[in-house]
């Protein structure tokens, strides 16, 4: 498959500070891209750079093989914090930027009563200063999506939203992919697990580690078993088992967690201890685990 | 062309919708109302204000004395109100993180100045000229205006520096993500160019000039044809300073735009 976007030793600073450092990513043409990463870690940087508001300090970005500083792609950009001319209602914005961004007169009307009944703020005719973030939100997805872009980059764009705000922000650009490539930051994991199909983890100004999450998930480790026992005796013994056998184990305040795949094992070091847990679940993966293990 | 009468209309729109045209609008009007009306009234006005049993003699007013209010009024209030309203003109973009959907839509950035500065050059030129025309209607009514010579150049030349102050206004707000900034920078000019007034040999070149000189071409005291170099230079540094603008905002961007 044919990367839409390409990055190779991009490295940017601001003073002193390295933001990005080296970093390779390529996004695959028509996937969901989560770009995962805590707050600091340079992921609005690196959106900012492919959308030509920052220039990197060195390496190549290239645009379906076109160098950036050639490339005529479209891209929408939803923004962290989307901002509008206030005084304007929803219709007269999109209008304003299927304009500027070359939308056909005939078309345009017809685009933007879709866009804006697709986010669900098509009846709404206040002015744009009396909308809600939610609805500040929808109308920057809409606005984003108004050129037909071939790549749409979204900035959090739920951060700051109710559970079912979220939710129907996560349908909407969930629905783009395959014809659009979406790269969708976020420090939120389970909103990359419910739409993205490829991920990356950026840690340090470096992606840490890339691919689909499955692939991830497999690949960097493995399930992990809870056990809870009824006493504390139990457990103190189940515990002594597994440091005589040298077992990698955690604890909180009331489970053991066993590293490692093999069900079998642990069932039977509880088996000749002579020991009965009162819960025992076996955990899959998942990308937060993995994001904290990268980080730790 | 079409991004340029796009986002001219939204510019519109804009001055509309803020309130900032009917702002412009009112206080050129009321000035334009004002400049006859207190030439008029001003010996009525220094009359109660002397003290009792202490009588002097005020000449007459005459259309002069409505046109030495309007070149006093036009300078010291209007122009401030003019810089007032447009001292935002590009900063607010960056302020209120407006100009990025643009910019991705492919909005250039020379674009965006030039009708940034198209419809603030047209307010203007309402604005002002409606102040001249209000004030032109009632001193003719009141006074006889034949003793008076060059009034367009007289008040073309104030237009001018008018447009000048929009352009300087305009590229200093393309630096500064605050309001504050494009008004210390253009207070700077026209301080720097007060100080240069200081020595008389260069008024012939100050575009101050064109603030301050208009009612010796009233009286007659100097020609149009004077002030050649002062238009030259103002006009010359309006397109530098709108230039200036320009790459104030490319700052923003470095992708090659479409």
């Amino acid at each position: 498959m044919m990367d839409a976007i390409n990055i190779e030793n991009l490295s940017k600073s601001f003073g002193t500070h390295r933001v990005l450092d080296s970093l390779d990513m390529a996004v695959p043409a028509g996937s969901i891209f989560g770009l995962v990463g805590e707050n600091g870690a340079g992921k609005t940087t690196i959106m900012k750079i492919i959308l030509g508001l920052l220039a990197g300090d060195g390496g190549s970005i290239r645009i379906f093989g076109e160098d950036i500083s050639a490339s005529s792609t479209t891209i929408g950009y939803l923004p962290d914090v989307p901002s509008f001319y206030g005084y304007m209602n929803a219709i007269e914005y999109m209008t304003l930027c299927g304009k500027i961004g070359g939308i056909e007169a005939g078309k345009l009307k017809s685009r933007t009563t879709e866009l804006l009944d697709l986010v669900g703020i098509g009846n709404v005719k206040t002015r744009i200063s009396n909308y809600s973030r939610g609805m500040k939100q929808r109308l920057g997805i809409a606005q984003a999506l108004i050129a037909e872009p071939d790549i749409l980059i979204c900035d959090e764009p739920t951060s700051a939203l109710d559970p079912s705000g979220r939710r129907d922000i996560l349908d909407i650009i969930r629905d783009q992919g395959g014809e659009t490539t979406v790269i969708f930051s976020t420090h939120i994991l389970t909103d990359v697990e419910r739409i993205c199909d490829q991920v990356a983890l950026l840690h340090h100004g470096r992606i840490v580690m890339s691919g689909s999450i499955e692939e991830l998930e497999r690949s960097h480790r493995s399930n992990e078993i809870i056990l809870e026992f009824g006493s504390a005796g139990d457990r103190t013994r189940f515990v002594a088992a597994l440091e005589s056998l040298d077992r990698p184990y955690r604890q909180d305040r009331s489970s053991v967690v066993v590293a490692g795949d093999k069900t079998g094992s642990v069932i039977d070091i509880l088996h000749d201890a002579g020991l009965m847990p009162l819960r025992m679940d076996v955990v899959e993966p998942d990308l937060e685990k993995l994001f904290m293990e990268m980080v730790e | 062309m079409r991004q340029y009468m796009v986002f001219m209309n939204k510019e519109i729109l804009e001055f509309i919708r803020t309130y900032k045209l009917l702002v412009l609008f009112a206080v050129f009007m009321i000035l334009g109302i004002m400049n006859p009306l207190t030439a008029k009234l001003l010996p009525y006005i220094m009359g109660n204000f002397m003290p009792e049993g202490l009588t002097i003699n005020i000449a007459d007013p005459t259309a002069m004395d409505s046109w030495t209010q309007f070149y006093k009024n036009v300078p010291q209030m209007g122009l401030v109100v003019l810089v007032l309203i447009f001292a935002g003109i590009i900063s607010n973009e960056y302020i209120n993180n407006t100009l990025v959907n643009m910019l991705t839509k492919g909005l250039k950035p020379a674009t965006l100045v030039l009708s940034k500065v198209t419809v603030a050059m047209t307010m203007w030129t309402g604005a002002y000229w409606c102040c001249f025309l209000i004030t032109y209607g009632y001193t003719e009514y009141y006074w006889d205006q034949s003793k008076g010579s060059h009034f367009f150049f007289a008040a073309l030349y104030l237009w001018i520096f008018g447009i000048f102050l929009i352009a300087c206004v305009t590229a200093a707000s393309s630096f500064f993500k605050n309001f504050y900034g494009s008004l210390i920078v253009t207070g700077a000019v026209v301080v720097i160019m007060y100080i240069i007034s200081l020595a008389p040999k260069t008024n012939d070149y100050n575009p101050l000039s064109l603030a301050s000189g208009n009612m010796n071409i009233l009286n007659g005291v100097a020609s149009p044809g004077d002030y050649k170099w002062s238009v030259a230079i103002a006009l010359i540094l309006s397109v530098v300073f709108t230039g200036v603008a320009i790459l104030g905002i490319s700052r923003v961007s470095f992708r090659r735009w479409k």
